[in-house]
């Protein structure tokens, strides 16, 4: 089992899509941090009336590291379309391993760069943020920071569960970004449609990286067991439909 | 040793492979031959545990492939289905597929060399001609030094240089004592390497012999075998 995650390993660093894509979740993570504490600081210092009311500097430390989540999705999405399953099962011929090992691989490959990525975009954010900077130390903040990884962790695992099902990048990307960026933002309009948003992936997830919890809204807690269960049944997907699937 | 025994498989209302058996012992080369579409590939992709048979089994050493720990020890494959990722190195492909049975790097060198791509080696896949992918299909499946080989159409691509170099390395590989199983559409090229021959038609066995035991001119026989079923 060991040599076959190591053989997923040497996978993901010898073709350029899933390096490149997670050599961008740190740049995306800390170049937005940077410029949104920039203009937190900007709105801050002219008393703008366009900063949120809910504007805390200790939350909006978690908001680069959802940018360089749409880069981390689109590393799960390769680092599963892109490896022909005719030499992989070659090789780990049992498809329980091979799901096993491979999912594996992409945690070992992308929790690193997630952990830098969470507390370099944090660190950036309350830099530019100058005076109104906090320290990472605040309450409820390194709690949000490990929510934070174990969020795009889980996102990260499940794009790759989800690709495992269809082989295609291309059904995983068009559903995961849209519903990451906009899609469940926009369900949250509507008053009906709030209760089930809840309950996406993206949006329960999210939960686990909020500094201090909102009344009305899933707690950290609830929220990560929400986005475990789409983790699960994303890869359990996968996993079945490998099981039967021809080469 | 590889047995085949009773295998199936459909494809809708097409059988693919209809109750084929035969054996291939260790020490020979058999020759697996059958015209387009008679089912060769889809046989070895079950030997292979990359496709599921329907009824039957395909055993490679006395055990299912896919039982097999480190498979690439003990079997090695060519196969059109397990091409390499186009973006990859060649090198690379070979480091991953060592990594992944526990076989040391250096085995790499060794294999590229074997083949005569020891310069292409750094190369991407997607960059080589038709015959460098073929010896690189041939290098990775001789990667761990397995005591079984199943090769799908090997030739293919390959220039006249290149086939003979092919024929000699198969021979080698049998006189060692390996499972050599070859497929190929092409009787004349099989015929001058083969110890035996498997012939299949509509997926279904339709001589496996000597290459010796074949008397008379051996095309007119494979298409008066294989037209037969027609």
């Amino acid at each position: 089992m060991i040599d076959a995650v190591r053989g997923e390993l040497v996978k993901l660093r010898s073709v350029p899509g899933p390096l490149v894509s997670l050599a961008l979740v740190p740049v995306i993570s800390v170049g937005v941090g940077a410029l949104n504490g920039w203009s937190g600081r900007q709105a801050l210092t002219s008393h703008s009336s366009l900063l949120r009311p809910d504007f805390t500097a200790q939350q909006s430390g978690f908001d680069g590291v959802q940018y360089g989540m749409l880069a981390l999705i689109v590393f799960g999405v390769l680092a599963v379309s892109g490896d022909p399953l005719g030499p992989a099962l070659l090789a780990v011929p049992r498809r329980g391993a091979f799901m096993a090992a491979k999912m594996i691989a992409i945690t070992v490959a992308a929790l690193p760069v997630v952990v830098v990525s969470v507390v370099a975009s944090d660190l950036a954010t309350q830099m530019t943020l100058g005076p109104y900077g906090k320290s990472l130390g605040e309450s409820g903040v390194p709690r949000a920071l490990g929510g934070a990884v174990l969020y795009l962790m889980l996102m990260c695992v499940l794009a790759a569960g989800f690709t495992m099902m269809t082989r295609t990048p291309l059904v995983p990307l068009a559903v995961l970004l849209p519903l990451v960026t906009v899609g469940s933002q926009l369900l949250t309009v509507a008053a009906a449609g709030r209760r089930a948003a809840e309950l996406l992936p993206d949006r329960a997830g999210a939960r686990l990286l909020t500094v201090r919890p909102e009344h009305d809204a899933l707690g950290p807690m609830l929220g990560g067991a929400v986005l475990v269960a789409w983790v699960v049944a994303a890869v359990a997907g996968g996993a079945l439909v490998l099981r039967r699937r021809d080469v | 040793m590889i047995e085949v025994e009773g295998l199936c498989k459909r494809y809708g209302a097409v059988a693919a492979v209809d109750d084929l058996s035969f054996t291939a012992p260790p020490g020979v080369v058999t020759g697996f031959l059958g015209p387009n579409g008679a089912g060769k590939s889809t046989t070895m992709r079950m030997m292979l545990g990359l496709a599921a048979p329907d009824a039957g089994r395909a055993l490679v050493g006395g055990r299912r492939y896919r039982e097999l720990e480190r498979p690439l020890r003990q079997v090695g494959a060519l196969l059109e289905t397990a091409a390499p990722h186009r973006g990859r190195s060649g090198d690379a492909h070979l480091r991953w597929l060592a990594r992944s049975q526990g076989i040391g790097v250096r085995r790499v060198r060794e294999v590229l060399e074997l083949v005569g791509l020891a310069e292409a080696g750094r190369r991407r896949v997607g960059g080589y001609s038709q015959g460098m992918r073929q010896r690189l299909g041939l290098a990775a499946a001789l990667l761990g030094d397995p005591a079984i080989v199943v090769l799908d159409e090997p030739a293919n691509g390959l220039d006249p240089e290149g086939i003979r170099w092919l024929r000699g390395l198969l021979r080698g590989l049998a006189s060692e004592g390996r499972t050599v199983l070859v497929s190929s559409h092409l009787i004349g090229e099989v015929a001058r390497t083969a110890d035996r021959l498997v012939v299949v038609a509509r997926g279904r066995l339709v001589a496996d012999a000597e290459t010796s035991e074949f008397t008379g001119d051996l095309e007119d026989e494979f298409l008066r075998l294989t037209g037969g079923m027609r």
